[in-house]
């Protein structure tokens, strides 16, 4: 049998298809997906935003009081000094730069991923692109987490300090801080690890059977 | 400045999509999953990836050639990831079933031709799936993203593979 045999009976079953759509069922998948996709990237963007926005608030409440006078007051709380200040003054600007260089990947992402052709080869480069991303972010997640763990140590100076408990009571907030992020940095390497680079070769394997004529 | 498509609008254009085009999301579901579970799975995929294509279509290309394109590469993407999908099957299964069996006869010379396509690579699947339809080789290397040649040089010995099976596999009745 030729080519042109197969085409004819390839056509044939425009005449008789295969399979029938519940697209009432179809469309009830696909409105539930879409919210269920919608909230989830929602949530996932503004988890970091909020957070930072939390904390940031927190800062200001507390330089407020400070400048209203109210650990001036005699009772539990000991006075603010132009050290604590600066130290929440250090400590928002590293939750604003985290928030920020958080924003500023997302966007540079976005406008890389616009770049590739609308073809099955160019799907295959976003996913490539997508991949590497992945990766380098995880890879760097301890990078990325220092500036709002050093800001979260310096709030808890300036809070342990106002209720005047030692520095040293730092050490094991300090040592705890370390430690989550070692389990973070480490589960972060598993996952690439285990799933970013596998997806990675899967897709440099998949390039390259769609590029080499012989393959 | 571009505008932002209303879901309204992107539901219209889909069910438009799916109404003129559904014999081509039949046909790769056929060629890339081989039991009722997994093509109920691969068609939900498609129908959703496709979904969320509707917004980004800006007329450059013809419709049936922008659904081939995310059409194929979905099913390349869910091939990849099988296991996952058996998964979230579970899960999906209270929205009910979404694609239906039309009939339960198979015409045999198409079931050898799905039978033939299932045992190519994914992407010769792709190539195939398009040569059938009838797509000349220009138009296949702008959907996929490779070169006319290379076009030429894959399809002329997936030709070759499947004229040679038909030929040894005479008791098929082809």
């Amino acid at each position: 049998m030729e080519f042109e045999d197969m085409k004819v009976i390839w056509d044939s079953q425009e005449k008789a298809p295969l399979y029938a759509m519940n697209e009432e069922g179809l469309h009830d998948l696909l409105r539930g997906k879409g919210r269920k996709f919608r909230r989830l990237i929602f949530w996932q963007q503004w988890q970091s935003y909020l957070s930072s926005l939390f904390v940031v608030l927190v800062i200001f409440a507390i330089l407020g009081a400070h400048f209203l006078g109210a650990f001036n007051e005699p009772g539990e709380l000991a006075p603010t000094t132009g050290w604590d200040v600066m130290a929440l003054l250090v400590a928002a600007a590293y939750w604003i730069q985290f928030a920020v260089s958080i924003y500023i990947g997302q966007k540079r992402q976005e406008r890389r991923e616009r770049e590739f052709a609308g073809t099955l080869l160019g799907d295959v480069d976003r996913d490539i692109e997508q991949t590497r991303y992945q990766i380098t972010t995880r890879r760097n997640i301890v990078t990325g987490f220092i500036p709002p763990y050093v800001g979260a140590c310096l709030i808890q100076l300036v809070v342990f300090r106002s209720q005047g408990l030692s520095e040293w009571t730092m050490v094991p907030v300090i040592a705890l801080l370390i430690f989550c992020l070692i389990v973070e940095s480490r589960s972060q390497q598993r996952l690439v690890d285990q799933t970013m680079h596998p997806r990675l070769r899967e897709l440099e394997t998949l390039r390259a059977k769609l590029t080499d004529p012989e393959s | 400045m571009i505008q932002k498509m209303t879901e309204n609008e992107q539901q219209r254009l889909f069910g438009e999509w799916l109404k003129t085009h559904k014999g081509l999301f039949f046909k790769v579901v056929r060629a890339y999953a081989f039991n009722p579970h997994d093509q109920e799975d691969l068609f939900q995929e498609i129908a959703t990836q496709v979904w969320n294509s509707v917004p980004n279509y800006r007329g450059d290309s013809k419709v049936t050639t922008w659904i081939y394109r995310v059409a194929l590469y979905s099913a390349i993407a869910w091939l990849r990831k099988e296991n996952r999908h058996r998964e979230k099957l579970k899960k999906i299964d209270g929205y009910g079933e979404a694609l239906l069996q039309a009939s339960t006869t198979r015409h045999p010379r198409i079931e050898w031709l799905y039978d033939q396509i299932s045992q190519l690579e994914p992407i010769d699947r792709s190539l195939t799936l398009m040569m059938l339809d009838g797509y000349s080789y220009k138009e296949i290397s702008a959907t996929l993203g490779i070169t006319v040649s290379n076009v030429g040089v894959k399809l002329n010995r997936i030709k070759k593979r499947l004229t040679e099976k038909s030929n040894e596999e005479t008791h098929h009745g082809i």
